[in-house]
Parts: structure tokens; C-alpha cells; sequence
């Protein structure tokens, strides 16, 4: 479990401890790159939307369940529910296409499970990545 | 991220190597303005870089918007199977001028 700073220089090394933990489960490379992706979307989503104004902490837990990468991303800013965002229009043409709003579509896309709960203490989003 | 450029008879040839990711998408983006105003005709050769996410397509829509507006023109090409998967899964794709080799999108180009 790492706890740090959501700042951009930190997102390799939270990115790198889900990968030893997804390297360690033998997941295939393509797999690996989906938890790489999702795992960024929501520690971005985090530095924007839940500490818009400076910064704060985001801690995060990897633990292995069976064929499951379960990831958790805690942050203790304002309430942020992904699963409230609406998806992308992904056919709309290059003019109508609107610039974000793809970082939680991936999300949802490339993870098995998605799960967010707002505690006591701030957004705790769960993340199950199931090894077929 | 690395960019690498020259330019082959007024386009702009660019090959980026590396992670197109939310901590190298600024400097990117900055980098790309630079290139547009020179030559708004551009070839974008995707075969070294090895992982895009939405902060990385973004950079890539608002080039093309850009390119689109003053009537250039811009192609990618080379792309590796992980990052195709993430242009198709975004729709982005169907939205971008997309060519297997930097030959083929010479053609795309001055078509």
C-alpha cells in the first residue's frame, strides 16, 4: 500500500506498483496495458476533479484474490462518483467530438468491475481486474 | 516522450517514441503547436510509441482540430496493435487518417 502526493510526478510509481502486482498474476501484455490505462484515467481524474484546487493525497492498494487484481484508489477530496459520468459520444465525427471525457469510459471498458463508494473520509474507488 | 521530425518535400514527417501519457501530454501538446505553425501538413509515425491514454488522444484531437481548420492535413501511421486497440475502443479510429507505413500515408497525404 503506497500513500502520495496526486501529483503528476507521482504516477509512475503508483502505475509501477499496479504492474508488479499484475506481472506477479502472469496477466497477458495487452491486460496489463488495460490496468496501466485505467489505473491513470482515475489517478488523473482524481488530481482534476476531486482536488481541483491544489493537491492532496491518493492512496493506493493492490491486493491478488484468486484470478482477481483487486485495486483500490482512495483520495480524500471532494465527491467524485466516475459512475455518474455520462459515456462519450464515440461515433461522433472529428468537428463534434468533445476533447475529454474519455479517461472513465476507459475505465469502465477495460476493467471488469468498477466500484465507487464515497466514505467518511472521501472517494474510494475499487477496481477488479478478473485474469480469463 | 521523444519527437522526432523532418521534413520531406513541406511535410512534416514526426515520430514519437515512447509513453504519450498524462505527464508528457503538455509538453507534447506544446511541441505539436510549434510543428502546426510551420506546416500544418503533417505525418505522425506511431511505430515506438508504446502506450497512449485519453490525457495522449487528447492532444492528438485538438491537433487535428487545429489541422482541420487552417486545411492541412494529418496522418498516423504504424501504429502498435496496444495502441490501435485504445483508438478503436475511443472511437478514434473512425477519426483519424490512419495508414499501415509512412508510404502509405504519403500518399493519404498528397491525395
Amino acid at each position: 500500500m503506497i500513500e502520495l502526493d496526486a501529483d503528476l510526478k507521482n504516477l509512475s510509481t503508483f502505475i509501477d506498483l499496479a504492474k508488479k502486482y499484475a506481472d506477479e498474476m502472469d496477466f497477458d501484455k495487452s491486460s496489463i496495458m488495460q490496468i496501466e490505462l485505467a489505473l491513470e484515467e482515475a489517478i488523473v481524474n482524481i488530481m482534476n476533479h476531486a482536488y481541483p484546487e491544489g493537491t492532496g493525497k491518493i492512496q493506493l492498494e493492490c491486493k491478488i484474490q484468486g484470478n482477481s487484481l483487486l485495486i483500490s484508489i482512495m483520495d480524500y477530496g471532494i465527491p467524485f462518483d466516475v459512475m455518474a459520468v455520462e459515456d462519450p459520444d464515440v461515433n461522433a465525427s472529428l468537428e463534434e467530438r468533445k476533447v475529454g471525457g474519455l479517461g472513465v469510459f476507459f475505465i469502465k471498458k477495460l476493467i471488469d468491475n468498477v466500484n465507487y463508494v464515497r466514505t467518511n473520509e472521501g472517494n474510494l474507488l475499487l477496481l477488479e481486474k478478473i485474469k480469463k | 516522450m521523444e519527437i522526432a521530425k523532418k521534413n520531406n518535400d513541406g511535410v512534416m514527417m514526426l515520430s514519437f517514441c515512447g509513453r504519450l501519457d498524462a505527464s508528457s501530454a503538455t509538453e507534447t501538446e506544446n511541441e505539436l503547436n510549434k510543428i502546426i505553425d510551420d506546416s500544418p501538413k503533417l505525418i505522425i509515425d506511431l511505430a515506438e510509441l508504446e502506450y497512449i491514454s485519453s490525457a495522449g488522444l487528447r492532444v492528438l484531437l485538438v491537433a487535428a482540430k487545429r489541422i482541420r481548420r487552417e486545411n492541412g492535413k494529418m496522418c498516423l501511421c504504424a501504429l502498435k496493435d496496444s495502441v490501435l486497440d485504445v483508438f478503436e475502443i475511443s472511437g478514434f479510429s473512425a477519426i483519424f487518417d490512419l495508414a499501415d507505413t509512412e508510404t502509405e500515408a504519403l500518399t493519404l497525404i498528397n491525395d
